[in-house]
């Protein structure tokens, strides 16, 4: 296997080393224009979000809507807790999220490693059908799913919420992660199993400090997912007590077509108060995601 | 003998003509099995049952309230036959995947290279370019109906600014609405999890790779074209399939904004599943769709995988 | 039952008594006096007697119920706090466990079908009439007939508006009580301010409309391009159905097995009245040309008229801003030749399982959240529409003196037709996408091709069977 990169025959002239930094200041202009406008441009639904959530609702109904409140209605926010158990509801997703993503970084990870580095026998189809689970919409496995949670007595508790993150954690996950397992060199593998390293021992000490970057992605995905999920709670749920924040935004949404009167500020509101641990949370796993590759060395 | 996406020792035996299952093997096998099981575990439990519950449905009349009445091919029969929205459905979906897919894939990497390059403030603009995957689908479908408003939508605005006299109804208008979509799925996913992923792949790119090409003298143009992008290609690959296959299914942002209209344009074939199945509880009706598209998605992946032999390098060998 | 048995009994005997009494008086006319004040000392016992028997089963009443729904969430869930914690107080030994389902109906469609399919469906459950699958639940025996209870239990149906228990009914029986209800698209919404300029005079709110034709001008005479629209049609079931009906026909035949709009040529009117406002004219804001529609749009000054229902019009008045610009009122559709006022009223129904543990406890219970204070408090608590009972009205107005105009138009209304075959969500979807296609000013199609490929495909669904 070759691992050259082969370059063009014809390579440009040398130029001087003045021209080479002012290429190099220009490019940097131009990437710090490119960069603020498209931040600005992605940053904007937040900041809409945040806005919506200081409005009253006749404000946000209005035919030219404001992009910023007449007065800012901070009461928006606490009156979301007092409409419902918000904080509740946010205490619970946590709790599925404590759950959930150790499961799906664990497992996955496993999953991965035997899909990507043990041709074993039936190992294609076997990956094959994995994607296939993937092709298949949801909502048609839906009901016959519900049926066997609710014959093992699962309804209304937490399990059929997390125990597919125990169970490899999606094809998703494993898909990602088999690639980046199969761009790690075999010669790492090799090299442990001269020194006498069991496939467990490689896969913890050699492969997973490698891809870093890409559990951290795993774990994001994860977060949010989770995070955002309606539909399985709403499905499986039948307590107030038991609720997620998704499920608790949806509170808020009333049908228009039955003249009923609008509540957006406290959608909006309700909405900035989710995003905002997503927020922090991909911060921080973003500095480490960093310093992870820094660390790591991918020094070889 | 090499396998299409994995290395096996198996070996011929010269003499007999028969397979010899190496010592190399059966621990592949063994090992393999152990790793995978888990999810093995999970697809047996909790997903081959209910899929082929769904299959069985696929021939029957099941509307949830009484039990399935058998008919056969009866639902393959319609959906080809007699259901004029399941062509248009097939036709929208393909004209929204064939040109968010290849624009977002595209935009995402290139959005990861500007990122890439170790400028100041680069974690800031990565957190504002992630914003809007994080804020939730219900919230973005209304803001972006509002941008795209025809009389005082920002974008309109712009456009009469810039000499478009009659900037189309962007939601209002059959012609507009599949761009409309399109625009609101690019600005909602370019910058977020595709990006991070393609992210992770140029940082999984060996820097003495860039080294070395430097030395060879090739300059920055050069390097991102013969080092990054042929070692990209298994994250370009990846973000391809799964673009397509998410792009196939999709059908939130049409429900959330313009319920699959106006006039029937934006009534994908994700939606065309979910309101049969959801709504109108012709479950077994939605469960032969889901798996009409089911077979057509995997036909795509695997004449994907295919063609990837073609094009995707990877770095640490199949 | 025993109980009843007893009041039977004890009014057997008190009829034979004041019988006898009767009799006897016959005889002897100067006791007369006395006879009538035996009688209704009779009466009175009789009345305690049921109330005290009506308190003792009370508080015999012993089950363990279930209450699922979606209703209620625009209160966040107090309303059914409140009427849980009520009936508690009535019924000690009903125990009720509720199980809120957060989202929109449709949603709670699908939860309630998974429920259906675990075999664990709620013992008190609101499957809407009219488009939903009330007529299927029904079909498949989910749901269970109150007709006897409610004979036995004397319950008073004309408490509700007469158009909502014509709702209830299906097929012989009763399947539920009323839960919110309201007359449909039943108005136009609009802004008096402009009437007033342009020195025309609107009939009263709730009194019979003006003609269709009139109301064609003003859309016209009201729009200014690129500046207000005059009308705003709603393109799916609620506004075909009153605008044909404006015209004397209907979208659906009686018994809901087939569109009518190309058969009937009043329906086909109606149509076309439509057709020329938005196609030929142009006078009709399409798709998102104006949003927000309706009431953002009309207290905004951009827009004189809105098709929209009574309920609206409540809503738009809170959401002025500024009089100066925009007085809400409503003004309603040309009347009835038989003078029935032409709306299509929608309602909700607090359905019990079949097979629930206790059929009088659930009775119960959806008489208590279907009652005056139930309904009252449905609307007070955040302006929904629970208009079903006229005893709820003087609460209301109360609140509200709008509420003052619903009154004659629900006494006096219009069920609306429903699919035969109860697939209202395919025909809904298929109604509003195809109308939206034929009236689209910017992709025009002749009217007649149009019109006949939108009858073709909702023809085609209302010839599917049930299931």
């Amino acid at each position: 296997m070759t691992n050259t990169i082969s370059l063009p025959q014809s390579l440009p002239r040398q130029v001087s080393p003045e021209v080479i930094r002012r290429r190099r200041l220009v490019g940097k202009i131009i990437s710090y224009i490119l960069l603020t406008i498209f931040g600005l441009i992605f940053a904007f639904p937040l900041f809409w979000t945040v806005s919506s959530s200081l409005q009253t609702w006749q404000e946000l109904r209005s035919y030219t809507p404001h992009l910023l409140p007449a007065v800012p209605q901070w009461h928006n926010y606490p009156t979301v807790f007092e409409e419902i158990p918000f904080a509740r509801f946010m205490l619970n997703t946590m709790l599925i999220i404590a759950v959930t993503l150790p499961g799906e970084i664990i497992t996955a990870t496993m999953v991965a490693y035997g899909f990507g580095r043990y041709p074993f026998k039936g190992r294609n189809t076997l990956f094959l059908i994995m994607l296939g689970t993937m092709m298949i919409p949801s909502q048609v496995t839906l009901i016959p799913q519900y049926v066997l949670f609710f014959r093992l007595k699962l309804i209304n508790t937490y399990v059929p919420l997390t125990i597919g993150a125990w169970l490899g954690g999606g094809a998703f996950n494993i898909f990602l992660l088999r690639q980046f397992i199969m761009s790690i060199p075999l010669e790492l593998d090799e090299a442990a199993i001269i020194d006498g390293a069991g496939p467990f021992r490689i896969l913890a000490q050699v492969i997973a400090p490698l891809m870093k970057p890409a559990l951290t992605t795993v774990g994001i995905l994860s977060f949010l997912s989770h995070w955002n999920d309606f539909f399985g709670p709403f499905i499986y749920l039948n307590q107030m007590k038991l609720f997620t924040a998704a499920v608790g935004l949806r509170f808020f949404k009333v049908e228009a077509q039955m003249g009923q009167q609008p509540r957006d500020h406290l959608l909006a509101a309700a909405a900035a108060i989710m995003t905002f641990p997503v927020l922090l949370v991909f911060i921080v796993a973003q500095r480490y995601f960093v310093s992870g590759i820094i660390l790591s060395g991918l020094k070889l | 003998m090499t396998t299409m996406t994995g290395r096996t020792t198996a070996k011929t035996d010269p003499a007999t003509g028969k397979r010899v299952h190496s010592r190399i093997q059966r621990r592949n096998n063994l090992y393999g099995f152990i790793f995978i099981s888990p999810w093995l575990i999970g697809f047996i439990g909790l997903w081959l049952g209910p899929a082929i519950a769904a299959l069985y449905f696929s021939f029957t009349n099941y509307n949830v309230l009484n039990s399935p009445k058998w008919i056969g091919l009866g639902n393959y029969v319609e959906m080809f036959t007699r259901d004029d929205l399941f062509w248009t459905s097939i036709q929208r979906t393909l004209y929204y995947a064939g040109v968010s897919v290849p624009l977002g894939v595209l935009g995402s990497m290139i959005l990861a290279i500007l990122l890439n390059a170790s400028l100041r403030g680069v974690t800031v603009f990565r957190t504002l370019f992630f914003m809007p995957s994080l804020v939730p689908v219900v919230a973005a479908a209304i803001l972006w109906v509002w941008l795209l408003n025809t009389d005082w939508g920002i974008l309109n605005q712009a456009l009469r600014h810039l000499g478009w006299k009659h900037p189309p109804s962007w939601f209002g208008n059959r012609k507009w609405a599949i761009p409309s979509l399109i625009m609101m799925n690019l600005w909602g996913s370019v910058g977020g999890t595709r990006m991070i992923i393609f992210l992770a792949g140029l940082q999984g790119i060996p820097e003495e790779l860039y080294d070395a090409a430097a030395i060879d003298g090739a300059g920055r143009w050069q390097r991102t074209l013969h080092v990054t992008l042929p070692l990209l290609t298994p994250t370009i690959f990846f973000n391809l399939v799964l673009g397509i296959i998410g792009a196939l299914q999709a059908f939130d942002a049409a429900f959330l904004t313009v319920e699959g209209g106006p006039g029937f344009a934006t009534w994908f074939f994700g939606l065309h599943i979910w309101k049969h199945a959801f709504q109108y509880f012709n479950v077994g009706y939605g469960a032969a769709l889901a798996w009409f598209f089911a077979l057509v998605i995997i036909l795509i992946t695997v004449l994907q995988q295919r063609l990837s032999e073609k094009w995707v390098f990877y770095y640490g060998g199949r | 039952m025993s109980k009843l048995m007893t009041r039977r009994q004890l009014l057997r005997s008190a009829g034979l008594l004041a019988g006898s009494v009767g009799l006897l008086a016959a005889c002897q006319p100067k006791v007369v006096k006395e006879t009538v004040i035996v009688e209704k000392e009779v009466e009175k016992v009789v009345k305690e007697t049921v109330v005290v028997e009506k308190e003792a089963q009370a508080t015999e009443l012993k089950a363990k119920l279930g209450w699922g729904t979606f209703r209620g969430q625009e209160t966040s869930w107090k309303w059914n706090e409140e009427r849980l914690q009520a009936f508690k107080e009535k019924f000690p030994g009903v125990e009720i466990e509720f199980r809120p389902m957060p989202g929109g109906q449709q949603e709670a469609y699908g939860k309630y079908m998974a429920l259906v399919a675990a075999g664990d469906l709620d013992d008190i459950v609101s499957f809407d009439p009219g488009l939903y699958h009330f007529r299927r639940a029904v079909e498949a025996e989910i749901l269970m007939p109150l007709d006897d209870l409610m004979a036995v239990d004397n319950l008073d149906l004309t408490e509700w508006f007469d158009v909502f228990i014509q709702m209830q009914r299906y097929k012989g029986h009763i399947w539920g009580l009323p839960s919110w209800g309201w007359g449909g698209y039943d108005c136009l919404v609009a802004n008096a301010l402009h009437f007033k300029e342009a020195g025309i005079e609107l009939p009263a709110p709730d009194a019979p409309g003006p003609s269709m034709d009139t109301i064609g001008e003003w859309a016209r005479k009201f729009y200014q391009e690129g500046e207000t629209y005059g009308l705003q049609l709603a393109y799916m079931d609620h506004g075909l159905e009153v605008i044909t009906r404006s015209f004397g026909g209907d979208v659906l035949n009686e018994d809901g097995s087939k569109i009518i709009l190309l058969d009937d040529d009043k329906s086909l009117q109606g149509m076309k009245w439509m057709y020329e406002l938005a196609v030929e004219d142009k006078v009709i804001p399409q798709g998102e040309d104006l949003k927000p529609a309706g009431a953002g749009a009309l207290v905004a000054g951009k827009l004189t008229m809105y098709q929209c229902g009574s309920l609206c019009t409540v809503n738009a008045a809170k959401a002025v801003t500024d009089k100066t610009i925009c007085e809400v009122t409503q003004f309603l559709y040309p009347a009835q030749p038989d003078g029935h006022y032409t709306n299509a009223v929608r309602c909700g129904s607090w359905n019990v399982k079949q097979g629930t543990s206790s059929p009088e406890a659930a009775y119960e219970f959806v008489k208590h959240i279907a009652g005056r204070e139930g309904t009252i408090g449905f609307n007070l608590f955040g302006g929904q529409g629970a208009l079903t009972r006229a005893d709820a009205f003087p609460a209301l107005e109360g609140a509200n003196p709008m509420y003052a105009w619903f009154k004659k138009p629900l006494a006096n209304g219009m069920v609306i037709r429903e699919p035969a075959n109860s697939r209202g969500q395919e025909y809904t979807d298929a109604l509003s996408q195809y109308t939206t296609k034929l009236m689209d000013k910017y992709n025009p199609i002749p009217f007649e091709q149009g019109l006949q490929e939108l009858v073709d495909a909702v023809q085609k669904i209302l010839d599917k069977p049930m299931e």
